[in-house]
């Protein structure tokens, strides 16, 4: 089919060999490309066994749309058993590292075993090489980046895990271009686990387009479209201004969710960080919107920058009590260092501030200065001191001490929570409870259904049928690949996308087909997890977010998140116990 | 004193200067009469509507709890109409208001009440050497010399103010209940309304907070600024206010020309809720929001 390669790499590490593999069509179709064919992948390979084992595969994937230039779509997926959740581990990432992997003339890899070295894996035009790492092994990302563009030139894009990743922090992510990172689920974890240290791609293969001529048409006219008012924030002001609109909502995470607003957010709101500590913009390969913003800190230390998105000033910022925009700066710097995921870092250290104040854990944690923070994060990283306990992710962590302390750990199935407080904000409470890969606000974006919409839905039937259009239309966005910021642009998103992949691959698929794709696509994370002994009570929320007595003016409760999620089964046409029937399967083609 | 009173509306016929029905002008989106039983309705414990014929007690059956009375002596100006109303009331006293005054204040009200005693027939407040003889309390003792008076054809009110037992409220006593006091105000002409809806709209004023969240509070470059406005707005109404108070945020928050906010913002009453009506019902020390519609991060 054009637009795609039609093959992937199959790699083992154990014996340093690889394979080529054709990918049917109808595969290619029936999951277009990015998390839907990932996944597919993944579900193909899989061996129940774990994450952290040499078996479990480790796949990395484009897109249909990968290398096409139009705008936000330089972007890959990597999908593998998650070392924080034992269920399917997604995330994505974008940039040259994208595009290049495509034109390497693979759309997808697959990595498995283990190699008995520290590895580089440098691909070009249909060529693999297996490289010595010892060299770059216990380098930060920047350094590693920089030392193998230096040895193998500026032309090559990197993934590369940071010591977090080789130090299996079940919260470490693979980091590409510089400043871009898949972060979440610990997918930098199953890559150290492989002694893989880095990724090298420089392909420059040709994409076959079947209508260029009408492409090029739709490229120009994207563009135009992302720059109109549906993208304001992202290219304004970025998305750290979130912090006050939430804290004024009282939905702003703070202090390990203990409490709603943070007295200080106004040291630490996008606003603020853009009067005070603007340095510049940045964005990912071919895109227009650019909604990366790059703060630098301006105390008398060395000056250190780094990317922030509101994500992350909550995480490390509200949720851990800390108001200097300089901490928070240096520690997001830090984890991108390192290797690892902002929002797990700063959700597992507020657990386990809590659990130290609560008297479940013996050492106390001391975030009191700037150093000991950063301290902190490192010792997380290497797994020194406490730091080996924290680098469980709070899930593991809390088993591991017992007690009472998972009280304090915020997470879904074991991947830590996002800053939007769910309490009152249904439709992400419930995407967050189901969602396949834990507490993911990506996967259903369906904080979009709370805040746009005339009122907050509280039927619970309402909010099921639209967190799960959400999800599935999120699961498109996700394969395709365009970027969540670009998604408004769209008049009629599955039409324009339909569009776009005929005249891309030559094969026509209607809008309703890819809402299908959409749908399989969920179906199929949902069927792995389900392999991977999936249980009805995994889709929930920690107790500390659900309703007692004394809350009267919250939305979710414990009976309340049970009726959305029995309705949401009930739109999935899955049964009771949230399990796929047989004949589902069928009808979606899930073999 | 018995302090039991009657509320009479003299409501006689069409107005010849305005040529309609002032009674049922519409004004703040309801028959004006309505505006004048509002204000006596907690004062009072019946109200008395007075009108020239039978026809038009059936044009007014639609007003609720209110008894309605056939003027005994028509076409003779509002004293016929004290008459009338006094004779069918069950107290003794009665408030007597003409149905054109859209601003009658309570406070006034209540205050007059507060003057009326057991020897006492009329209470009249007088302002710029005016007396307001209907917006003034009566004593059924006065029906005798109305009834003298209307006999002989006199219909002047003012002439029964020596024949009884008369207190006036001057402009001082008015003041000090309730100072510029509209509530003598009445309409009698298309440039009196005009007014009254304008003194309508200056009165209803609120206060209201306008919260700036993103880059509308870069450019606005404070947090919130408070505004006044009318309890009842249009959208459009309520981003004109909000753009004249900053005229900074026209281009990139609101459309240049329309009074629209752009697509890229929401407008949201105390919270999220998003405003997508039309016309908002705003309560004193509401909170607007204007925010980014784009949620994501
Ligand atoms: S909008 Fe932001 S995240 Fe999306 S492609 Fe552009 S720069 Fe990257």
């Amino acid at each position: 089919m054009k637009g795609y390669n039609n093959k992937y790499l199959l790699i083992n590490l154990d014996d340093l060999t690889f394979e080529e593999e054709k990918i049917e069509d109808q595969i290619l179709y029936d999951y277009l490309g990015g998390t839907g064919l990932s996944t597919y992948l993944l579900n193909k390979y899989s061996s129940k066994s774990d994450p952290l084992s040499p078996s479990n595969p480790l796949v990395f994937c484009s897109s249909p749309l990968t290398g096409t230039r139009l705008t936000t779509t330089s972007k890959y997926s990597i999908a593998t058993k998650s070392p924080l959740t034992n269920f399917i581990g997604d995330s994505m990432s974008s940039s040259y590292f994208a595009d290049k992997l495509k034109k390497t003339g693979f759309d997808a890899l697959v990595i498995r075993g283990k190699s008995n070295k520290y590895r580089l894996i440098k691909i070009t035009n249909s060529k693999v090489e297996f490289l010595n790492a010892t060299n770059i092994w216990g380098k930060t990302t920047s350094e590693t980046e920089s030392l193998l563009s230096t040895s193998l030139g500026s032309d090559f894009s990197f993934a590369t895990i940071g010591p977090a990743g080789e130090n299996l922090v079940r919260f470490a992510g693979i980091k590409n271009d510089g400043g871009r990172m898949a972060a979440r689920t610990g997918v930098g974890a199953v890559m150290g686990s492989k002694n893989l240290k880095a990724i090298a791609v420089n392909g420059n293969q040709k994409i076959k387009i079947y209508n260029p001529q009408k492409l090029n048409e739709i490229r120009k006219e994207l563009s135009i479209k992302s720059l109109g008012d549906s993208t304001e924030k992202y290219r304004t002001t970025g998305t750290t201004i979130n912090m006050s609109l939430l804290n004024r909502l009282e939905m702003l995470p703070t202090k390990n969710f203990s409490e709603s607003t943070f007295k200080e957010s106004t040291k630490i709101e996008g606003e603020n960080l853009i009067k005070n500590h603007f340095s510049k913009k940045a964005h990912c390969a071919n895109c227009t919107i650019g909604c990366e913003k790059i703060f630098i800190t301006n105390d008398n230390n060395e000056p250190i920058t780094s990317r922030l998105e509101f994500q992350t000033t909550a995480s490390l910022g509200s949720n851990l009590g800390i108001s200097d925009p300089n901490w928070i700066i240096r520690a997001s710097n830090l984890c991108d260092e390192l290797g690892m995921d902002t929002i797990s870092t700063g959700v597992t250290i507020s657990w386990a501030i809590e659990a130290s104040n609560n008297g479940h854990l013996k050492e106390s944690i001391d975030i009191s200065t700037e150093q000991k923070l950063l301290e902190l994060i490192k010792n997380i990283a290497y797994r020194n001191s406490i730091g080996n306990l924290l680098a469980e992710g709070s899930k593991i962590a809390s088993e591991t001490i017992g007690n009472k302390s998972y009280l304090y750990a915020m997470h879904v199935k074991g991947l830590e929570i996002p800053s939007y407080d769910p309490r009152n904000l249904p439709a992400l409470a419930l995407a967050l409870s189901v969602s396949t890969k834990g507490a993911c606000h990506n996967r259903a974006s369906a904080y979009d259904i709370d805040f746009n919409n005339k009122e907050i839905f509280i039927d619970p039937q309402i909010i099921a049928k639209k967190t799960k259009d959400s999800e599935d239309y999120s699961a498109v966005l996700d394969s395709m690949i365009w970027c969540k910021f670009l998604r408004k642009s769209f008049d009629d998103f599955y039409y324009e996308s339909s569009h776009i992949y005929s005249h891309l691959t030559g094969e026509i698929i209607s809008p309703g087909k890819l809402k299908i794709a959409g749908e399989r696509i969920n179906n199929l994370k949902k069927l792995f997890n389900i392999n991977n002994g999936w249980v009805r009570k995994d889709d929930n929320l920690p107790e500390r977010l659900l309703k007692n007595e004394s809350e009267k003016n919250q939305i979710i409760s414990n009976n309340f998140l049970d009726s959305m999620i029995d309705n949401y089964y009930y739109f999935r046409d899955w049964d009771k116990n949230g399990n796929i029937p047989t004949k589902k399967l069928k009808q979606l083609n899930i073999k | 004193m018995n302090d039991l009173l009657t509320g009479i509306i003299l409501a006689g016929g069409k107005s010849r200067r305005l040529g309609r029905d002032k009674a049922l002008e519409l004004f703040n989106e309801r028959p004006l009469i309505y505006s004048v039983i509002d204000a006596i309705r907690s004062s009072v414990d019946e109200i008395i509507i007075i009108v020239n014929d039978e026809a038009r007690k059936k044009e007014f059956a639609f007003i609720k709890n209110v008894k309605i009375v056939v003027d005994k002596y028509c076409d003779s100006g509002s004293l016929g109409g004290i008459y009338s109303g006094l004779l069918e009331s069950k107290n003794s006293n009665a408030i007597v208001l003409a149905c054109d005054m859209p601003f009658v204040s309570k406070n006034i009200i209540n205050a007059m009440k507060n003057r009326m005693g057991s020897n006492i027939d009329i209470v009249i407040p007088e302002t710029e050497g005016y007396k307001h003889s209907t917006h003034a309390i009566y004593n059924k003792n006065c029906l005798q010399a109305i009834d003298q008076q209307l006999k002989q054809n006199v219909y002047k009110i003012s002439k029964i103010f020596s024949k009884c037992k008369t207190i006036i409220i001057t402009e001082n006593e008015i003041d000090e209940v309730e100072p510029n006091s509209k509530s003598f105000f009445n309409i009698n002409n298309e440039s009196d309304l005009d007014k009254a809806n304008q003194i309508f709209s200056e009165m209803c004023k609120i206060k209201i907070k306008i919260e700036f969240f993103g880059t509308a509070k870069l450019i606005a470059k404070q947090d919130f600024i408070h505004l006044y406005t009318k309890k009842q707005v249009t959208e459009t109404e309520l981003i004109k206010l909000i753009s004249k108070a900053k005229p900074d945020l026209i281009g990139q928050i609101i459309k240049k020309d329309t009074n629209e906010l752009k697509k890229s913002y929401n407008l949201g009453i105390n919270g999220i809720k998003n405003i997508s009506d039309k016309k908002i019902s705003l309560q004193q020390n509401d909170s607007i929001l204007i925010f980014s519609s784009q949620s994501g991060g």
